[in-house]
């Protein structure tokens, strides 16, 4: 308990650290944070750029004749209450950005760990089990191939093959916009339509990353005793391998599936925006090509709270699975 | 003498590592009779598990058996195909090994070891039946079943788990029951335990046990025979009475000696001086000569066969004459 | 004493019979001479000829030609210098972090070790590429040239390494021969230098091989997503200019454009992957044991 505690208020402070690390980062910029969205108020209501400024300011909440550490202050207070920040590009809170995006980050997310856990976990104890045979080598081969192209190489060639060459797949989009969102057959089969591309961007390279770990750690759950045992008993082939050594096998990377969602929270980026899925990666890579310093800033402390609370669940897995760990 | 119901002949086993072979099993012959409790008796790395681990073909992936036969029921195992093997393992031979710690599988119950045990084997057992017969084994090993079949095995202590073992291994009502080092690892109070529960096992079952074990007291205890090893050579069989009251083997003898003199506390203990021999490099001839005050020439440079005496106790050594012929190779 | 040193030494022998870590050196080496000698042996010409849009692969144009018009192949092979150079600094720049961080968090006790701690499991927790990301778009606008574009990079790959130097450190600190060396009060340059980093060398060997699939991916996306302004035959920017500019995607004609700038980018992090793998099998007996 005195663990899970120490921990938890350990993640907290490197959650501190991480948001006031960015705050500082962007308000230190040269430059004035308010100036992308000042820019376009004069271009649209046909205004003097200092005036729009001052627009920008109020609609920001940022009062420039404070001192930083004020506004550092205000923003603490405004994080903890739960409000993230104001997208300048956007003319809205992040938390309702986040609101409309991050359902579909989830539901990309999570399909794509599911599938990939359940065929790495498969393929990577088939592979183990046929050790050194032509199966396993080429498995092996073949996943080091996947792990050599970036995701965003990838999504680029399934975007390439699926919705430009064979056209069984939509150029962007969660749904099409002439459709609206209910709980019909219609609109299911469409939103999975959509969410394909970005599933198979990730899980591809997940695939891989999987199959690899469990063929790795394998071996070693094979000199386990308890093998030895049930091959003693006259236990099956087939259940050994199921029940005795995959199972085992798969356990230290259960804490590993907690900390990968975490940060495919955030490590969608590119993929979501190549496939214009709007996800939370999406809305982060718009914030950077805006410079939307207001939307990132919200967006990146989500996904470090993301991480956070992931790292968190992974370590309570662990210590669960391994008595070892708390001692330590 | 009984019908022997395993029979090990001119059996040879041995280890590939780095630095060489180790020959660990030497021309080793045994009659085990039915119903008997044999004691395989030796110092540590004297090639007692690797005479269980041929005899029951488990050795581990560098070993290797170079020569000899197994025959269990007139059958040869050695030659036997592997699905022939895996059936017979547990259902006529069950073989308990040493680190009972780390036998079960950790992300199993006890229940699933018995049900798994059960369904590899093709038994027609429903689940609740083989639940009551897990039951009846783990009452007989004095465990309560209700909160042990349901447990993990992080969850028993180490006497727990040796029981759980010697229940699972009566499952089937095997012929023979194999235990290597029943005892070791565990606490006193646990050890007799196991050894009471073996007591009751053999008085009230019709079973052979064959166990590997250091402690020669646990030995005189439980056995009816004991085979002592030495070098990866088997140098004395003999019944536990006759071996007590007159050991033959000069190796034997110290053994024996070394633990009545702690028993007795008369005078100086008499150990025996000098180290076991290197299984990787073993000394030429008996195996047991560098550390023999009655050593002489011969016992330098031949192996001395396993004979049989007047008393039809067995010894390999050459201070003794075979009683008329009748030599077992 | 020197169990990894005697371990270096074999390792290297090793390398010669280890053949991942072989194939995985061939293929770094093919495009580090690329990146140095390449331009002298295929000169490019960026002069627009629009007469030759899009060829497909010839004896004169292996690569084809792009939208301009312009050797593929040429362009390919005089980008080497910049992803090569910025790749290899990325690396080298996040081994020096991490090393020096790693042993200071291994050897230091108290205070310092801990704010040394707190600072690797900061950097530890926190999503890299986001991260990277950010850093990008703060400095976009800035015009940095390599070495800055490097750090940028190696800022958020270091922090691993420096995790496992500093578990390293920590198992040999306590050996007889550094005790020895305290015992004889020499200065502590003279410990991490004579006593701990001959020791962890192997390690950080292994790893500069793979930082370099991170560093790679990393400047490739940050090129890729034109979050840094660089030579424009960078694979990244070229990739970019493909998809984005050209719109090669839906140019049928088009298809081989970006598939031989792909090819090189999976071609060049592949070689990375299995010179690391190989040379941690070389180091790592135990991995190497069960082959």
């Amino acid at each position: 308990m005195k663990f899970i505690l120490n921990r938890l208020i350990y993640l907290l402070f490197v959650l501190f650290i991480a948001i006031s690390g960015i705050f500082f980062l962007i308000n230190k910029m040269p430059g004035d944070p308010a100036y992308g969205l000042a820019v376009s108020i004069s271009q649209q209501r046909n205004m003097d750029i200092n005036k729009a400024l001052e627009i920008a300011h109020q609609m920001m909440g940022i009062d420039t004749g404070e001192p930083l550490f004020i506004r550092y202050v205000k923003f603490l207070n405004q994080f903890i209450r739960g409000n993230i920040g104001y997208s300048t590009y956007y003319q809205t809170t992040v938390n309702e950005i986040v609101a409309k995006s991050l359902p579909w980050t989830l539901l990309v997310v999570f399909i794509s760990i599911l599938i990939s856990f359940i065929i790495g976990v498969y393929l990577g104890a088939f592979s183990a089990q046929k050790r050194g045979r032509a199966v396993d080598i080429s498995i092996s081969f073949v996943s080091s191939i996947i792990q050599a192209i970036p995701p965003f190489v990838l999504a680029v060639l399934i975007l390439f093959v699926g919705a430009i060459k064979l056209r069984i797949i939509p150029l962007g989009g969660a749904y099409p916009v002439d459709m609206e969102p209910s709980l019909s057959m219609d609109f299911i089969i469409s939103v999975i339509k959509h969410a394909i591309g970005p599933i198979v961007a990730i899980s591809i390279p997940q695939i891989a990353v999987w199959t690899l770990a469990m063929r790795g750690n394998t071996p070693q759950i094979m000199e386990e005793d308890y093998i030895r045992f049930a091959m003693i008993r006259g236990v099956k082939d087939s259940t050994i391998a199921r029940k005795y050594i995959r199972n085992n096998a798969i356990l230290p990377l259960v804490a590993s599936l907690a900390i990968a969602f975490g940060y495919m929270l955030g490590g969608n980026t590119l993929v979501e925006s190549i496939f214009n899925y709007p996800g939370i990666g999406f809305y982060f890579g718009k914030a950077i090509a805006l410079r939307d310093y207001g939307l990132l800033t919200g967006l990146f402390s989500l996904i470090v709270v993301g991480v956070i609370i992931a790292t968190f669940l992974a370590e309570i897995i662990y210590s669960l699975i391994d008595p070892r760990v708390k001692v330590k | 003498m009984m019908k022997a119901l395993l029979k090990v002949e001119n059996l040879s086993a041995h280890y590939i590592v780095k630095e060489g072979t180790i020959k660990a099993a030497n021309n080793i012959n045994l009659e085990i009779a039915e119903n008997s409790v044999t004691a395989v008796v030796g110092e540590s790395a004297s090639g007692k598990s690797t005479l269980i681990e041929a005899i029951t073909m488990s050795l581990p992936p560098n070993g290797r058996i170079s020569s000899g036969k197994v025959f269990y029921k007139d059958n040869d195992i050695l030659k036997s195909d592997y699905e022939h093997l895996r059936k017979i393992r547990w259902t006529e031979i069950a073989y308990v090994p040493q680190a009972a710690q780390q036998s079960l599988n950790p992300t199993m119950k006890v229940i699933d070891h018995f049900v798994d045990t059960v369904k590899s084997h093709n038994i027609k057992w429903s689940n609740h039946e083989i639940r009551e017969r897990a039951s009846e084994l783990l009452k007989l090993v004095r465990l309560e079943p209700g909160t042990v079949l349901d447990s993990f095995p992080n969850q028993l202590s180490g006497g727990m788990k040796q029981r759980v073992l010697i229940a699972l291994a009566l499952l089937f009502d095997p012929k023979i029951l194999i235990l290597d080092e029943p005892t070791s690892a565990l606490d006193v109070i646990t050890q007799a335990h196991i050894v009471k529960l073996l007591k009751e096992i053999k008085k009230n079952r019709d079973i052979t046990i064959i166990f590997i074990t250091h402690d020669i007291a646990i030995a005189a205890e439980l056995a009816d025979y004991i085979v002592v090893i030495y070098g990866g050579h088997v140098i004395e069989k003999a019944d536990t009475i006759k071996i007590f009251k007159e050991p033959k083997h000069p190796y034997t003898k110290g053994l024996i000696n070394s633990i009545m003199s702690i028993l007795s506390k008369d005078d100086e203990p008499k150990g025996i001086k000098g180290d076991p021999p290197s299984l990787l490099n073993p000394p030429p001839g008996c195996k047991f000569h560098p550390r023999c005050q009655f050593a002489s020439e011969i016992c330098k440079k031949e192996v001395p066969d396993l004979i049989k005496l007047d008393d039809s106790s067995k010894v390999a050594c050459f201070l003794y004459k075979s009683a008329g012929g009748d030599v077992d190779e | 004493m020197s169990e990894l040193r005697i371990n270096l030494t074999k390792g290297i022998s090793l390398f010669k019979y280890n053949k991942k870590a072989f194939i995985g050196f061939i293929i770094i080496l093919f495009y580090v001479l690329m990146a140095i000698f390449g331009r002298y042996i295929v000169p490019l010409s960026l002069e627009s000829n629009f007469s030759e849009r899009y060829l497909a692969p010839s004896l004169k144009h292996p690569f084809g030609t792009d939208y301009f018009g312009i050797d593929i192949f040429a362009q390919i092979v005089n980008g080497a210098r910049t992803v090569i150079g910025l790749s290899m600094t990325s690396s080298f720049f996040a081994v020096l972090i991490g090393t020096i961080l790693g042993i200071l968090r291994g050897y230091l006790t108290g205070k310092i070790g801990q704010l040394v701690d707190a600072i690797i499991s900061i950097f530890l927790v926190i999503p890299s590429f986001p991260a990277l990301l950010i850093m990008a778009a703060i400095f976009a606008d800035s015009n940095l040239n390599m070495v800055q574009i490097s750090l940028i990079v190696a800022l958020w790959l270091w922090a691993p390494l420096a995790k496992q130097v500093s578990a390293q450190v920590m198992s040999i600190k306590s050996k007889e021969f550094i005790e020895a060396s305290k015992m004889l009060n020499m200065p502590l340059y003279y410990i991490v230098f004579k006593d701990i980093f001959p020791l962890v060398a192997p390690y950080i060997l292994v790893n500069f091989a793979m930082q370099l699939k991170g560093a790679m991916e990393f400047t490739i996306g940050l090129m890729f997503l034109g979050l840094a302004k660089f030579d424009s035959t960078h694979w990244g920017i070229m990739l970019n200019y493909a998809l984005y500019q050209a719109g090669a995607l839906y140019t049928p004609r088009a298809f081989h454009y970006p598939f031989f700038i792909i090819l090189n980018i999976i071609l060049l992090i592949y070689g990375g992957i299995i010179f690391a793998q190989g040379l941690e099998e070389t180091f790592n007996p135990k991995l190497r044991g069960h082959e």
